[in-house]
């Protein structure tokens, strides 16, 4: 058997590195998902990192400004706000509140949503259409009303916020892997695969599922930012974190008052609001830019 | 007489299309169709559109059930046996090949697919079936860990040929396979065709409109209108002395084609 190796090339990458190649040669993209990483690492040791523990009141210390006014220390590198809690650690705590909180909901909501969307594509007829034509109308309602609508029901706090995020996340994502396994399943490969023999859990697998991890990843990326922005402003709203929790938005809320003698108290977990959904935005803008380069080679 | 390969008894296939809430209206794509095929023998089935070719592609690859009549391979009835078998004795080549392949699984998984499924063999012994088919359609070993989209169209039209073939069927279905290709890769293709039928004894059913290639391929021509048999003889006879309308037509077109082209 002589194989050509005139040329030494290497092996031909597989679909996921081709992709990681693609996002990986875009800077900007990677020091988004840098950015991301970090966070999730600070939100995972967010214990260790916090300097103090961040519902502890240094009586002493109210409306510390940050270390790089006069009047800051090093010590409260954040300032501290009107209770004397040093900002940094509640930025630092807040990670699992809103990151955290972002990333359970909208991996809950796309399980369900993903699992009801492809079920309701591959059936046929009147329970393809209940499944697929009833949460179409809840598609209507954005997802933060329909959050609100859920915390009305049932109340406000933590738990619910979760809860009701969770069901506004879900319509989306019913819809998304609905028309994107429709599209799979009328194509001419999925017909051949059929032929050779497949059976339906294999065809979905195998066939059906690396062809709209695409959408599905570009709809995770999308859905998280979301999440993020909601459940802030659901804390702002005092609807969801209630008050001592270091909850991003709710941090904003409490500073509300103190807007202009210390702004740091509202602008800090502004800013780490801003930068999370900046940087969760860009990696799924690189995502979906790599899965475009996929297509066009 | 050994009996043929593939038998078909009056096979029919009747649609039922919703037509209104409760209405349904009938369509009848093939009425009572019968005709036979021996090994290494080729037929090609020629017909106006929706004349009933392409269900008869889909009745025989074992897409759909027809509706009364029998397909019998070497004299069995295939209503009854293993409908996974017979879908690996009667194998389809789809008619755009670039959209049959899967643009996420490389080649080799895919000419493999079938065979996975159904043959429980050593994964050495698998290897050297992939290569050796692969190198019987003109592919390269290395052309096993590319994805489709880094393949031309004649090399993609390969691949389904390699995944049609892995299994050793005994009836290869091209549903109008070829007429979306050039000339050149046409006559590369036909020559690789004819070259297969007699190594591996296929027998080939041909659907499609190219009467250059069926001229050179096909051993009988069947015409198909309306969903029934107007013509069935040998292929030079049909070219000779065409009986019905349709073919007189097709024919006397394809006679001032190629002789205008020569002249």
């Amino acid at each position: 058997m002589d194989r050509n190796t005139i040329y030494q090339d290497d092996a031909v990458p597989s679909i996921t590195k081709q992709v990681i190649t693609a996002f990986s040669s875009r800077g900007i993209f990677m020091v988004a998902f840098w950015t991301l990483i970090l966070m999730l690492v600070v939100m995972m040791l967010s214990y260790v990192l916090a300097p103090y523990h961040p519902q502890h009141q240094h009586i002493d210390l109210l409306l510390l400004p940050p270390s790089w006014y006069d009047q800051g220390t090093v010590e409260f590198f954040f300032g501290t706000d009107g209770l004397g809690r040093d900002i940094l650690s509640r930025v630092i705590s807040g990670t699992r509140y809103t990151l955290g909180g972002a990333i359970l909901t909208v991996v809950i909501s796309g399980i369900i949503g993903v699992a009801i969307g492809a079920v309701a594509a591959m059936l046929r007829g009147l329970r393809s259409s209940i499944l697929h034509h009833l949460l179409d109308t809840i598609l209507a309602i954005p997802s933060l009303l329909l959050a609100i609508l859920v915390i009305a029901i049932l109340g406000r706090g933590w738990d619910t916020v979760l809860l009701a995020v969770t069901i506004g996340l879900i319509p989306q994502f019913i819809r998304v892997s609905h028309q994107a396994v429709l599209a799979v399943l009328e194509t001419e490969y999925v017909r051949m695969a059929r032929l050779d023999g497949y059976t339906n859990f294999q065809l979905f697998y195998r066939v059906v599922l690396p062809n709209i991890a695409e959408p599905l990843i570009i709809r995770f990326t999308a859905a998280l930012s979301s999440a993020v922005m909601d459940l802030a402003a659901l804390g702002f709203l005092n609807l969801g974190a209630q008050a001592p929790a270091p909850e991003w938005g709710s941090m904003m809320a409490s500073g509300i008052e103190l807007l202009t003698s210390a702004p740091w108290v509202i602008t800090l977990p502004g800013i780490a609001i801003f930068i999370s959904v900046l940087s969760i935005n860009l990696v799924g803008e690189g995502l979906q830019r790599s899965f475009k380069k996929l297509e066009s080679s | 007489m050994q009996t043929p390969l593939l038998q078909v008894k009056h096979i029919s296939k009747t649609y039922m299309n919703p037509k209104g809430w409760f209405r349904r209206e009938h369509v009848r794509a093939i009425k009572s169709l019968s005709f036979e095929l021996k090994r290494a023998h080729t037929l090609a089935v020629i017909g106006e559109a929706g004349s009933g070719k392409s269900t008869l592609a889909h009745l025989l690859a074992g897409e759909m059930e027809p509706s009364s009549g029998d397909i019998l391979l070497h004299g069995q009835s295939l209503n009854d046996t293993n409908k996974r078998q017979r879908c690996m004795d009667i194998r389809l080549i789809p008619q755009m090949p670039s959209l049959s392949l899967n643009p996420r699984q490389r080649v080799s998984t895919q000419i493999l697919a079938p065979l996975v499924q159904h043959r429980s063999i050593t994964h050495a012994l698998r290897q050297q079936k992939l290569y050796g088919t692969m190198r019987d359609v003109g592919l390269l070993e290395e052309h096993a860990n590319y994805y489709p989209n880094m393949l031309s169209a004649s090399q993609r039209l390969r691949v389904t040929l390699a995944r049609a073939m892995i299994v050793d069927p005994e009836v290869l279905v091209f549903d109008q396979t070829l007429s979306a290709m050039d000339i050149t890769m046409r006559a590369q293709l036909i020559n690789l065709l004819t070259k297969l039928q007699q190594s591996r004894g296929m027998a080939y059913v041909m659907i499609g409109h190219q009467l250059s290639m069926i001229r050179h391929l096909a051993d009988h021509v069947m015409v198909m209108q309306h969903g029934e048999v107007i013509e069935f003889d040998q292929t030079n006879n049909v070219f000779k002395a065409p009986a019905s309308d349709y073919t007189k037509r097709m024919v006397y077109a394809y006679n001032e084609l190629t002789q205008g082209s020569n002249g």
